[in-house]
């Protein structure tokens, strides 16, 4: 699937900092708070529960010290594996902000996408989801609720760039397709160690952060063009993260 | 003229035809779409104007400010102030804060047990039961105690004007994170200058992982070494620099073996009764105890002065409790030797923040631990909770038979589960509430949280409660409202012309020059925060904190050999206490590997195979306080002969529609008569 | 009881026996289909999918269902195009298998979507650039074939042949029966080949990618071979286990050593072309998308004897008894090694799908194991037991043998 550069284009990335990470999980929270993700029921576990990020802990075997790497919806670019398998297009790449989008109400649940996705971004609502309580009166109105049998994942919160677009065009400033939004994770992060911006704008610190020495891309010799980076400048956490050492990063701090 | 088989066919046929001419098989199909979208009835949340209010997260003693985002009326989201001046930041814990007011856990209004269920009572009915119970009290000279979790507010001070007027109160706390400070025994409440401290030696605190104020914290990593000492890889251990494998309980031994090594090196650095009693211990039976070769501990204890500024810090952990005093004392006294006490990078003095209310005489002040053995005839358990466990069993021992226990907490928790009479007070996000200095600040603060959302008609604040007590058992208290009591204290705080006031705006923090107490009060109610100069005062050189005799003579014995597994308890600060935590922290516990949930019980393989256990095997853990089910799970990391399960949060939190069962540390944990459930023993079997 | 509907000159059990033999059938029947029904009221948490493991034992089955049926196509391209007229013996059984396979087939898939009713979207929004487009729209194109095709099998009942209507009806449908070989062999050949195809594409998976060849990678020819190999040997294995159960002679020999040496020359041609794509795969493919191959088969029980098994023992061996001629003499070798053949593309199946998501992709991913839950076994049962049902009422009230009435008098 080709994208021709559209004018104005953004394409939103994020760096995650493995050197501040330290697993506290607020961005996961926020993100199902954010995303109105319902909470599990008894039957659901870490392989069947709904997390758009999860955090994992990486650790090498024997050894005590643990780091941990938020993983997401890596957000491809124009080769993506789930969007070309879709059969009823229920995902589609936006040009204009470089999104990943999934479409629930055309997803027919097939996970064709999931079995595609090698990094296991996406999730399946197997169970119909339920709001203990009056917990539903807390449920974000800017994000549809998904009913059973469809996949979610994440959308780099997709409907703050919608709002900041539209305060864009509502201040006169034209319909812009780069309008700087943070989604919830980054906002929610304590210990910021997640970026995020437009990749293209050479000024942003994301862009600058995602070419510093130590930033790599998860699976990056499957060439999926994926816009999440990942930074660090531990040794044994590149090699845990990424299965190998960085090349030619004579670096080692222990 | 005949109908034939051929004319019915056509018909039919053409029949068919035709309707793919209509709009009869595409609006079905338009309507097969909307219905797939809507298979049960999924919730529509309200759309409304949105707002952005200020708040503070009471869950634990943290007391990260927040922004809430509301929809009309409701909260919608939260995230924790990025950039306020004592830390920034809020844990997953506090983001969901504002689920907790609509949690089905929820108590709606004052209600009594009757065996298994709960039968809604009358207020009125409520406290004439409360102050029936008080006069027998004072009959049978047995105790009146208030269990206050989070001493230091105003709501603390209408406790102790109740309790100062009648004549066996108890005002009762359980030792929290400021423990090891307290243990100096100086005059003065200590804080730790941490952003010059170079190392941070932790004995089980889970300083990287909620404590004190974690985005202070978080802000000082980066020029700190961290080393953890901890009976279990705890989620502090991983991110620490080094982590220190000790037998559970030996935190003061340790403390005390470096602190030896250190003595030994250079005399001058204890006070000679520290240097008496160190010299008495003998390093080899010592080192037995804690676990660890002497090799090992001279070389953490030459790193550590090598490292200095160093603090060293205990105050327990949420879910494992506290430490005994002694250990907190040993702790204490290497701070001493570490020379970190009154000097920059360590421990130092900050200043009380300022009272509001009549204070009184008459009133015990104890730990929980300290309360004699069933001499309680009522037991108030005050509704603020510090998001740390506290076992049942150690409140029980100070019960009378025919105790009354009533619980304001407005959620029906562990604890609120075995009380006798609930009268609930507001839930988090529907009252005022106070957010004081976490044990680590340098400098004493004062915020404020607003209510977002309106009190329900059967729920009663504290303060309200005492006015209401003290009319019914004829004690005099002050008749000021938990809001005037607040606008007092702010009044004073403001009197005291010291330190600086700062308002949240958009942008972040300015300094902010009120004229008047009221307006200091709203500006503070609006999520600023009032940050107190440093305290320049000395500390008293001469108090030396010793632990007992009888500890420093139990840590020389060698450790006893013990059949079954020693309990190794934990829990995420604010997981653990009478609050539940929202539904949504199953994204941590249970749709992910992150964090272990109460019914996971983990221990070495070793220790496995001698128990003939499979990995996933059903178990059941047994004390003698109670029995829990879990899940076994191996951890090589985890020592031989030990189990390590959570003590929060419990299951009925994150499923309150399935059946409650007794699961996690909590429910085996014994009461020790140091006041800590650290020495609980364990045994596992096939469930 | 029932005799005026079984064709004249054919003996059949008693009607009682009959009734007899399908209560089984029906009990596992019903079974499947209450699990089934399970699956649509409650939600697919009644498997034991997860996000890791999106396709289970449904997937797997599918594929190895489609392949099996694959004898439905390819036996008609024989006989229709390739005028082997031996092959009238077994046709209208493999029509019946080739319909039970895929109907059965899409009657699972229908199950294991999240979201049944909104099957048709894929039809509605169709995204050209998927293989799983591809696969439904030949599957439902071919499955109305093939019911095209069963058609005049069922008209040619003893007792519909008395309907002057049904009669000219199917007379007219023998006359372009051809064309819809043609148009089925057409069909299947796609969606074959786009089966394999869904894994081959997967740039994501190291282990199921392969190298395209115009827009289709490798796997997609390499499915369509297996295919059109393992078809004729499972009409056999088939023909062969209903005249054991049926207790007398269906076909001639001539039929079963025809049938047996076309699979063994496709197969030992699969073979070589599978050797080829292995090779490369492991020698250039995986390791160019940064996989090491020697971490596909590092993993308790997948370990490489899985490939020895599936392209030797279970691919080679079975293709070279197939081609000797001295071998497809003797019966017992002769299903034998169909039998195997079968059992190899079972394997490659099961190994395209199941193992394809057991493995790991990113570095600190974990291998992983799934068992399929009662509800999905039973409703494939439920599949079985359907097919089982309609075979038999087929065998019993139709002519699907046509060598049967004269081998039967011959015996007499």
């Amino acid at each position: 699937m080709e994208r021709e550069k559209t004018e104005g284009a953004a394409r939103y990335g994020m760096v995650v900092d493995l050197d501040r990470c330290n697993g506290c999980g607020t961005c996961s929270v926020a993100c199902a708070v954010e995303n109105n993700v319902p909470p599990a029921g008894e039957r659901a576990n870490a392989r069947n529960g709904i997390s758009w990020l999860r955090v994992q802990r990486v650790e090498a075997a024997g050894e005590a010290r643990a780091a941990f790497v938020p993983m997401l919806c890596q957000q491809c670019g124009d080769k993506t594996p789930c969007a070309s398998v879709c059969p009823q297009n229920a995902v589609e790449l936006d040009p204009g902000s470089g999104i990943v989008a999934q479409v629930p109400v055309r997803c027919l649940g097939c996970r064709y996408c999931m079995a595609a996705c090698p990094y296991h971004a996406r999730s399946f609502n197997w169970w119909d989801p339920e709001w203990p309580g009056r917990l539903a009166e807390t449920l974000n109105p800017e994000v549809s609720t998904r009913t059973r049998g469809v996949v979610e994942k994440c959308s780099f919160c997709s409907h703050r760039l919608q709002a900041a677009r539209a305060a864009l065009a509502a201040a006169g400033k034209g319909a812009a397709l780069a309008a700087e939004y943070v989604p919830a994770c980054v906002e929610a992060c304590p210990a910021g160690a997640i970026s995020f911006g437009n990749l293209d704008d050479p000024g942003s610190d994301v862009a600058r952060l995602a070419q510093a020495p130590g930033s790599f891309r998860l699976l990056e010799r499957l060439g999926t063009g994926s816009k999440v980076y990942y930074h660090t400048e531990r040794e044994w956490v590149r090699r845990l993260a990424d299965g190998r050492a960085a090349a030619g990063d004579g670096r080692n701090h222990g | 003229m005949t109908t034939t088989r051929r004319d019915l066919l056509f018909g039919l046929g053409g029949g068919f035809a035709g309707l793919a001419l209509t709009p009869v098989p595409w609006k079905l199909l338009d309507d097969v779409s909307i219905w797939t979208q809507h298979r049960r009835a999924l919730p529509v949340p309200a759309r409304g104007p949105v707002a952005w209010k200020a708040a503070a997260c009471t869950l634990c003693p943290g007391g990260c400010a927040l922004r809430v985002r509301c929809v009309g009326p409701r909260p919608v989201s939260i995230v924790g102030e990025p950039r306020h001046p004592l830390g920034g930041g809020a844990c997953a814990v506090g983001l969901t804060l504002h689920h907790l007011a609509y949690h089905p856990l929820r108590l709606a209004g004052p209600a009594r047990r009757l065996g298994d269920r709960r039968e809604p009572v009358t207020l009125d009915s409520a406290l004439a039961t409360i102050s029936s119970a008080i006069a027998a009290a004072g009959r049978t000279r047995q105790s009146v105690m208030v269990l206050d979790r989070r001493p230091g507010r105003v709501v603390s001070q209408a406790w102790l004007e109740l309790l100062c007027g009648l004549p066996n109160g108890v005002y009762a706390t359980v030792p929290g994170e400021e423990a090891t400070l307290a243990a100096f025994g100086q005059a003065t409440p200590l804080g730790i200058d941490l952003e010059h401290t170079r190392t941070l030696l932790s004995f089980g605190a889970p300083v990287l992982d909620g404590w004190g104020r974690p985005g202070r914290v978080l802000g000082v990593r980066g020029g700190l070494r961290v080393v953890q000492v901890d009976a279990w890889r705890s989620a502090s251990a991983a991110l620490a620099d080094e982590w220190v494998p000790v037998a559970p309980g030996s935190e003061g031994a340790l403390a005390l073996a470096l602190a030896q090594v250190l003595v030994t090196a250079d005399p001058a650095r204890a006070p000679q009764p520290a240097r008496a009693a160190l010299a008495a211990l003998a390093p080899a039976q010592l080192a037995q105890r804690i676990g660890l070769e002497p090799q090992r501990i001279a070389a953490l204890a030459q790193a550590l002065a090598a490292g200095r500024p160093a603090v060293a810090v205990g105050g327990g952990e949420a879910g494992a409790g506290p430490l005994s005093p002694d250990n907190e004392r040993a702790i204490a006294l290497l701070n001493v030797v570490l020379g970190s006490l009154g000097h920059e990078g360590g421990i130092v003095a900050r200043r009380p923040l300022p009272e509001a209310g009549r204070g009184g005489t008459g009133a015990t002040f104890a730990s929980l631990a300290e309360v004699p053995e069933g001499s309680v005839r009522v037991a108030l358990l005050d509704a603020a909770d510090d998001g740390r466990a506290l076992p049942w069993p150690l409140l029980a021992r100070t019960l009378a038979r025919d105790a009354l226990v009533v619980s304001l907490s407005p959620f029906d928790g562990l604890l609120a589960r075995r009380a006798s009479l609930v009268v609930p007070a507001p839930a988090p996000l529907e009252g005022l509430d106070e957010i004081l200095p976490t044990a680590d600040a340098a400098l004493a603060s004062y915020a404020l949280s607003s209510p977002l959302l309106p009190q329900p008609a059967g729920a009663l604040d504290a303060v309200a409660l005492v006015q209401r007590l003290a009319a019914a058992t004829g004690v005099a208290v002050d008749a000021a409202n938990h809001q005037q009591r607040v606008t007092q204290r702010v009044a004073a705080i403001t009197a005291t012309g010291r330190g600086r006031l700062l308002a949240r705006t958009g942008a972040g923090y300015e300094a902010a020059k009120p004229a008047d107490a009221d307006a200091a009060f709203a500006l503070l109610a609006q999520g600023g925060v009032w940050i107190d100069a440093p305290d320049t005062s000395s500390l008293d050189a001469g108090r030396c904190p010793l632990p007992s005799a009888a500890a420093l003579e139990a840590w020389s014995r060698p450790a006893e050999a013990v059949a079954d597994l020693a309990l190794v308890a934990f829990a995420a600060r604010g997981t653990a206490g009478s609050t539940p935590v929202s539904p949504l922290l199953t994204k941590l516990y249970q749709e992910s590997d992150l964090r272990a949930a109460t019914r996971v019980a983990a221990i070495h393989p070793r220790t496995a195979g001698l128990l003939g256990l499979r990995e996933g095997q059903a178990v059941r853990l047994e004390s003698a306080a109670g029995a829990a089910s879990a899940s076994l799970r191996f951890d090589e990391r985890l020592a031989p002969g030990r189990v390590a399960i959570a003590a929060g949060p419990e299951p009925s939190a994150l499923h309150p529609e399935a059946k409650r069962t007794e699961s996690g540390a909590l429910a085996v944990a014994e009461s020790g008569h140091d006041g800590t459930w650290r020495q609980t023993r364990v045994r596992i079997r096939e469930a | 009881m029932d005799e005026r509907l079984v064709t004249r000159g054919l003996v059949r059990a008693p009607f009682r026996r009959f009734l007899l033999w399908l209560v089984p059938w029906v009990a596992l029947l019903g079974l499947g289909v209450y699990a089934a029904y399970l699956c649509l009221a409650l939600g697919l948490n009644q498997t034991n999918m997860d996000n890791r493991f999106a396709f289970g034992l449904w997937i797997y089955l599918d594929l190895t269902v489609i392949a099996l049926g694959a004898g439905a196509f390819f036996t008609g391209f024989l006989l229709y195009v390739m005028k082997r007229s031996e092959l009238k013996a077994v046709i209208n059984s493999a029509v019946v298998i080739g319909f039970i396979c895929y109907s059965g087939a899409i009657g699972i898939l229908a199950i294991d979507v999240g979201q049944p009713l909104r099957a048709w979207f894929t039809f509605w929004h169709p995204n050209v650039h998927s293989m799983l487009t591809e696969v439904t729209f030949c599957l439902t194109c071919y499955l109305t074939v093939l019911a095209i095709e069963y058609l005049p099998i069922v008209l040619k009942n003893r007792r519909l042949r008395t309907v002057p209507s049904m009669l000219v009806f199917e007379h007219e449908l023998h006359r372009v029966m051809a064309v819809f070989a043609l148009v089925g062999s057409f069909l299947s050949f796609f969606h074959q080949g786009s089966l394999g195809g869904l894994y081959g594409v997967l740039q994501g998976r190291p282990f199921a990618f392969r190298e395209s060849l115009a827009a289709w990678p490798s796997t997609f020819f390499l499915f369509i071979l297996s295919a059109a190999a393992v078809g004729p040997s499972f009409v056999l294995v088939t023909t062969w286990l209903v005249s054991k159960v049926a207790g007398r002679p269906l076909a001639r020999p001539e039929v079963f050593r025809l049938l047996a040496k076309v699979s063994g020359s496709l197969l030992i041609v699969y073979v070589m072309l599978k050797s080829i794509d292995t090779l490369v795969w492991l020698n250039r493919t995986a390791p160019a998308l940064g996989a090491r191959p020697a971490r596909f088969y590092a993993f308790d029980p997948f370990g490489s004897w899985v490939l020895f098994t599936e392209i030797v023992a279970l691919g080679l061996v079975p293709a070279l008894v197939l081609l000797s001629e001295r071998a497809r003499r003797d019966p017992r070798l002769l299903v034998g090694a169909a039998f195997l053949a079968c059992c190899g593309i079972v394997l490659n199946r099961f190994v395209m799908t199941v193992q394809t998501l057991a493995l790991p992709t990113l570095a600190f991913d974990p291998f992983l194991s799934y068992a399929p839950s009662w509800q999905e076994v039973a409703s494939f049962l439920a599949v079985v037991a359907y097919g089982v049902i309609l075979y038999s009422l087929s065998y019993r009230y139709l002519n699907l043998f046509p060598q049967e009435r004269e081998l039967a008098a011959q015996e007499a």
